[in-house]
């Protein structure tokens, strides 16, 4: 079954001047296929402007399509009667952590998606007290945002959007302005939301190491999926990806570069951990 | 033409914010001079924004002083907006301040306003353009027909089009593509390497600033943990994580493979450097 399903989707954007006039329209994406099973995690790559944040705005249907349609969970995202439904299906975080914190208590902040959608306040505090566990940040609960760090505010944005029950969690860049334990941190609760939650990932980044993680890599450019693929797949064509404006994770970039110098070691290393074991079999032999 | 930094003290004093009386940095002191390459890396709210932007007077320190060549920048009637034309500030997200109709005139802005003749304002614009990797052809594009990494360099090209004897830049690849992000930093190195202008950049990229800085400044909590070579910093490696820092994938590989006993030789920090390690630990 299918969480996502996107048919023939396009989309553009339209510059008017100040009578109105179309000045320019911007194809941003251009006849997207893309089905992507339940529980699935995919991580979108793509240069800046490839259409990427363009795809994930349609999945809750804060964007709709000129043509095609997207379906979540078998419900079409232009069917108006069904918007809040897509949308308590369908969550979304963003890059930036202090865009998408409101309330001056971490709770309130987290619990206001279920207020939102008119949860009953006992069946609220549950969820609230859930989501913040599941990112870690129970201890937090009565703190102020403002005093966290960004992947601190980051996982309470998280918790806000799991408050609401989705079963499909959209990830915009969101790791793009934290530091490094940050994105860790924000990384390690994905892939928890995945593998435990069974929540659905589409996780946006241009970070090829994340990317590396997930179950399925899907690149975009000028519009159009131009890959998709296994990440392994994806990163052993290094040359196309840099024409796309991307690179290799580094261990990916490492392990080609010692294999042109003439180490013996195989195509398909993606990450640190394979690389060091692949350089220690050597050592072995 | 060196920024001396003497026992800086600075907080947040406005009145109804949450951060008001925090204590942001904490005597602080360190000089730069313009033949280096300087990261100033650390965890969200270590302080590396608030303190940049005291090196050309957007904030003005509690406590302490600043020298920018041995003059006071805090001295009465000191000139703020020859300060500010010699260090240049570039912010994050600067391709949001674009608004002119082309590129060129955008870039112009800066040293129009310092009141130069027009002659002389074009052509510091379109060194400056040439400097950040724009041809000729591309001067009279639309700021927004440009791609996000030629949009970030062309609003950096607006700051050198002043002529600053630093350059100081504040995440300057935050969101750009892997591809724009490396046109940033060889455009970076390659304005280094040429000389003229110290380069002072707060970075989140360990595997970036190990690659082009010469030395880093680590913050936390608003005082200096480190100063020094990137290959030293990265050797505390401990320390780094435990404040929400990481060292270099590099520096991790190689690590990884010393504990698995493969000798390699220590501070290794860039991918080059683990290559030829490898290699010549196979050769």
């Amino acid at each position: 079954m299918d969480m996502i399903k996107a048919q023939n989707v396009s989309y553009k954007y339209i510059r008017r001047d100040e009578e109105d006039r179309i000045v320019e329209e911007i194809t941003a994406l251009n006849n997207i296929d893309l089905h992507i099973p339940k529980g699935q995690f995919v991580a979108v790559i793509g240069h800046n402007g490839s259409g990427k944040s363009t795809f994930a705005k349609h999945i809750n249907a804060l964007l709709l399509p000129f043509d095609g349609k997207v379906f979540v969970d078998g419900m079409d995202t232009s069917d108006e009667t069904v918007l809040w439904d897509i949308r308590k299906k369908a969550g979304m975080v963003f890059q930036n952590p202090d865009n998408q914190i409101i309330a001056s208590v971490v709770e309130e902040d987290v619990a206001f998606g279920p207020e939102n959608i008119g949860i009953e306040p006992e069946k609220i505090r549950e969820r609230v007290a859930e989501a913040l566990k599941i990112v870690g940040m129970e201890k937090y609960a009565k703190h102020s945002p403002a005093r966290l760090s960004g992947g601190q505010k980051q996982r309470v944005a998280i918790a806000g959007a799991l408050a609401i029950l989705p079963q499909c969690l959209v990830f915009d860049e969101s790791t793009a302005m934290l530091d490094p334990v940050g994105r860790r941190e924000v990384m390690n609760v994905v892939k928890k939301l995945n593998k435990e939650e069974k929540i659905t990932v589409i996780f946006i980044t241009h970070y090829m190491e994340e990317a590396a993680m997930a179950d399925r890599v899907v690149v975009m450019d000028r519009g159009k999926i131009v890959m998709d693929a296994a990440p392994a797949e994806v990163f052993a064509d290094s040359e196309k990806l840099s024409a796309l404006g991307l690179e290799l994770p580094q261990a990916a970039q490492l392990a080609q570069e010692l294999r042109q110098a003439g180490l013996p070691l195989c195509a398909d290393i993606i990450d640190t951990e394979t690389l060091v074991e692949a350089i220690c079999e050597l050592e072995k032999k | 033409m060196s920024i001396t930094v003497k026992n800086i003290s600075y907080h947040y004093d406005n009145p109804g914010s949450e951060h008001s009386g925090r204590q942001v940095l904490c005597d602080i002191s360190v000089s730069f001079d313009r033949d280096s390459f300087t990261a100033v890396i650390g965890p969200t709210g270590s302080g590396k924004s608030t303190f940049i932007q005291h090196l050309n007077l957007l904030l003005r320190a509690d406590q302490g002083d600043i020298l920018y060549d041995g003059e006071s920048i805090y001295a009465q009637g000191y000139d703020r907006k020859k300060l500010r034309s010699r260090v240049g500030l570039v912010f994050q997200y600067p391709e949001y301040q674009l608004f002119e109709t082309d590129v060129l005139s955008d870039v112009s802005f800066g040293p129009k306003n310092l009141g130069l003749p027009e002659d002389e304002v074009r052509k510091r614009a379109s060194q400056a353009l040439l400097q950040v990797g724009f041809s000729e052809a591309d001067f009279h594009r639309s700021p927004f027909e440009l791609s996000g990494g030629q949009k970030r360099r062309a609003a950096i090209a607006g700051v050198l089009a002043m002529q600053p004897e630093y350059l100081i830049l504040d995440e300057p690849a935050a969101g750009l593509d892997p591809a724009g992000r490396r046109e940033l930093f060889d455009m970076l190195g390659e304005l280094h390497k040429k000389g003229g202008v110290g380069i002072i950049l707060v970075s989140h990229s360990m595997d970036d600033v190990a690659k082009y800085a010469d030395r880093l400044i680590v913050l936390n909590e608003g005082r200096i943990l480190y100063d020094a070579t990137p290959a030293e910093v990265f050797s505390h490696g401990k320390e780094l994580e435990s404040i929400g820092l990481d060292v270099p994938q590099a520096a991790k590989a190689a690590q990884m493979l010393r504990n698995r006993g493969i000798s390699l030789p220590e501070g290794l920090i860039t991918m080059e450097q683990v290559k030829t390690a490898i290699l010549d630990h196979f050769g």
